[in-house]
């Protein structure tokens, strides 16, 4: 069944009930929320934070106390700022009576105005708390055995019933429950992992799940009060909940609602991802600054990387028009949807820039930047762009998006690589840059027979230019074994940036030396030409800088004799 | 929409593009419009001046080799000037300067 945005409709599995659903476009400012009408009271899940959303839930339940006065019932799925924000900001017709109802430990966050379990310090600007009263403590840490009632002006109850679900593993899921009427309940389960105060709320066969489905995602993991624990243990009972027929929808905090297979399948992949993330790191406002500044860094390497791939096929382009193979130039351009990247690419500056503005918070631009990140990942992982691209361009720039999305998880992907002997490895990047041209040429002589393969091998051999091909190089290796500790593939893919840096600004002649010092080991990396650092692009080299550094590495620019020079400085492997 | 600040200076046998503001899909066309303009016949050469652009997209690098293509066509080449390096450092790896004449 589709739900609707904006539209009452009927609630599947349930009798005289409706929900009008308000599905914003997705973002992390404000949450869904959704509406039901039932014949004794009118209910809200996640009244948001955006003012005018709020004036729009006051405007329909206005209509609907019209046809029948309720008391209003607010539940938070959990007492993030995106959901919580604008819990007492309501504006109803005079003696309407307002319960808010939220975990306990919510209610404690909201009431203590902190801004970590609340995650108010994601945004800029202190957002205030919500300072509404919240009368229905769900799941309180001594539950009472008889239905806890809330009292109503008019002399009427609401019973709140504590019934925790027996699950056939043997593990409780905590449960509470209330009448709606008509045989109607709303269920509420306790649900922690992407906070403490999760819960999960149902009405027929409707499962409200907040932000239990983005719980494991990059930039959301390790948020104040994000429990790895609970959330697996949450998924395994959420999963089992799904199992049974009695639930065919689910609608999250964000996004529009899904059948419940769908969330069932998607739970299930986000279990194997989330069973990796241990020891995740607290993503509080000082880590959000870092990864904010790295956001900036690669979208600097990747905007960088992707326009040298695009003006490349474009070139490509250029010399098959030339040669009258049009068909052949426009296929090459085809080959990436270079449009759809560039675009994804402006978006995403145009945040930073926002954010560098002020009017997007820090954390926008980290979510931003993840889901650039995968986006882009999805482009060039298209098998036909690693058939025709220089291999090597493509790898970087995936490697670089796969790094940035481990580091938003916290996960220490530098750890999992072999350490490097480096005078072997540039080495075989000095052959890498030479050979790549050459290997190209056998392939050509061979096609010339056939008109098609001919203007395939004439693609692939313009598509294969080195911009490293006409350079002469000086590599002066240190005699002992310079063996460091640092993933060889990440030393690559920095050094061949430098290198090609450095002859995309007119070095010709490239001098490279590596020495070993007890501790360390050194590359130095020079040209007989002047070369001016700042052509690399310093968020380029602060990435470069930061990668290095997070293996106790470092690089530096200084100026040797009026010229630059580079210095990577690595951490040497310790003899065992 | 962001917009580019396009100046104009007609030399004896060369047309002049002073260009304002970052190239990128927003305003590309809008480049794109004026060289092809700047670079109908009977204007000779075209240069391109961009000591004022901070960035430039994959979408800038299309227009350029639009507008090369165009000028090639009756004998002409595009001039690039005042090239920022890190968009030169790009141009040339993308190997833009064996057509495009480019001046740092």
């Amino acid at each position: 069944m589709k739900i609707e945005a904006n539209v009452w409709q009927k609630v599947p599995g349930a009798t005289a009930v409706e929900i009008f659903p308000i599905i914003p476009k997705a973002n992390c400012v404000s949450s869904n929320c959704y509406i039901f009408s039932a014949p004794d009271a009118l209910v809200v899940v996640d009244p948001g934070a955006r003012p005018e959303q709020t004036r729009q839930i006051s405007r329909v339940l206005t209509d609907a106390l019209a046809l029948s006065q309720r008391p209003i019932l607010v539940f938070l799925s959990h007492c993030h700022q995106d959901h919580s924000q604008e819990a007492g900001g309501l504006e109803l017709p005079a003696g309407i009576e307002i319960k808010r109802f939220a975990h306990q430990v919510g209610v404690e966050a909201m009431k203590h105005r902190d801004p970590n379990l609340t995650v108010a310090y994601l945004y800029p600007g202190n957002p205030g708390i919500c300072t509404a009263r919240f009368e229905g403590i769900l799941f309180p840490s001594s539950p009472a055995s008889e239905p806890r009632a809330l009292e109503l002006a008019d002399g009427g109850r609401i019973e709140l019933h504590t019934e925790p679900i027996a699950m056939p593993d043997g593990a409780t899921l905590q449960r509470q429950w209330l009448h709606l009427g008509d045989g109607n309940r709303l269920e509420i389960y306790h649900t922690p992992g992407h906070s403490p105060c999760s819960l999960s709320l149902r009405v027929g066969s409707m499962l409200m799940l907040g932000d239990l489905p983005f719980a494991a995602n990059p930039g959301v993991c390790g948020l104040d009060g994000w429990n790895h624990a609970d959330l697996l243990q949450t998924l395994r009972k959420v999963d089992w909940l799904l199992e049974t027929p009695d639930i065919t929808v689910c609608c999250p905090g964000h996004g529009y609602c899904v059948s419940a297979q769908s969330m069932r399948e998607k739970l299930r992949l986000m279990e194997a991802e989330a069973s990796n993330l241990t020891n995740v790191p607290l993503l509080d406002a000082e880590r959000i600054s870092v990864l904010k500044i790295y956001v900036d860094e690669l979208l600097e390497e990747t905007a960088a990387l992707f326009t040298i791939f695009s003006g490349r096929l474009y070139t490509v382009s250029y010399y098959l028009s030339l040669l009258e193979e049009d068909s052949a130039a426009s296929r090459v351009l085809a080959t990436l949807d270079i449009d759809r990247i560039d675009s994804i690419l402006s978006d995403f500056r145009r945040i930073a820039e926002m954010f560098n503005n002020s009017a997007v918070p820090e954390w926008t631009v980290v979510l931003k930047g993840v889901q650039v990140a995968s986006s882009l990942q999805q482009v060039l992982s298209a098998e036909h762009v690693q058939q025709l691209l220089d291999f090597s361009l493509v790898d970087r720039a995936q490697r670089r998006l796969e790094d940035f999305l481990s580091v938003v998880r916290g996960l220490q992907f530098l750890q999992t690589e072999q350490p490097g002997a480096v005078n072997e490895l540039i080495a075989q990047i000095l052959v890498r840059a030479k050979s790549a041209h050459l290997g190209e040429s056998t392939d050509f002589m061979k096609a010339a027979e056939d008109e098609q393969s001919f203007v395939e091998a004439l693609t692939r051999r313009l598509a294969a230019h080195s911009p490293l091909r006409d350079i002469e190089f000086e590599f002066a290796p240190a005699t002992q074994e310079a063996n460091a500790n640092i993933g060889a593939e990440r030393l690559d893919d920095i050094l061949t940036n430098l290198i090609e840096g450095m002859a995309g600004i007119g070095a010709k002649h490239i001098r490279i030396v590596t020495e070993v010092s007890p501790g360390h080991v050194a590359i130095r990396l020079s040209s007989r030409e002047r070369i001016n650092p700042a052509a690399f692009g310093r968020r380029r080299l602060d990435l470069y800088h930061r990668t290095l550094g997070w293996l106790g590495g470092s690089l530096e620019c200084s100026q040797q004799a009026g010229n630059a020079e580079l210095l990577i400085r690595l951490p040497a492997l310790q003899a065992v | 929409m962001k917009e580019l600040e396009i100046t104009l200076q007609r030399l004896e046998s060369t047309v002049v593009l002073h260009i304002v503001g970052p190239v990128d899909n927003n305003t590309a066309p809008q480049l794109q419009e004026a060289l092809l303009r700047a670079a109908e016949p009977p204007t000779g050469a075209v240069e391109l001046d961009l000591a004022k652009v901070p960035y430039m997209s994959s979408a800038g690098l299309r227009v350029l080799l639009v507008v090369a293509k165009a000028l090639q066509k009756r004998g002409e080449r595009l001039g690039l000037v005042n090239v920022p390096l890190p968009i030169y450092n790009i141009l040339n790896l993308a190997g833009f300067t064996s057509f495009i004449d480019i001046k740092i």
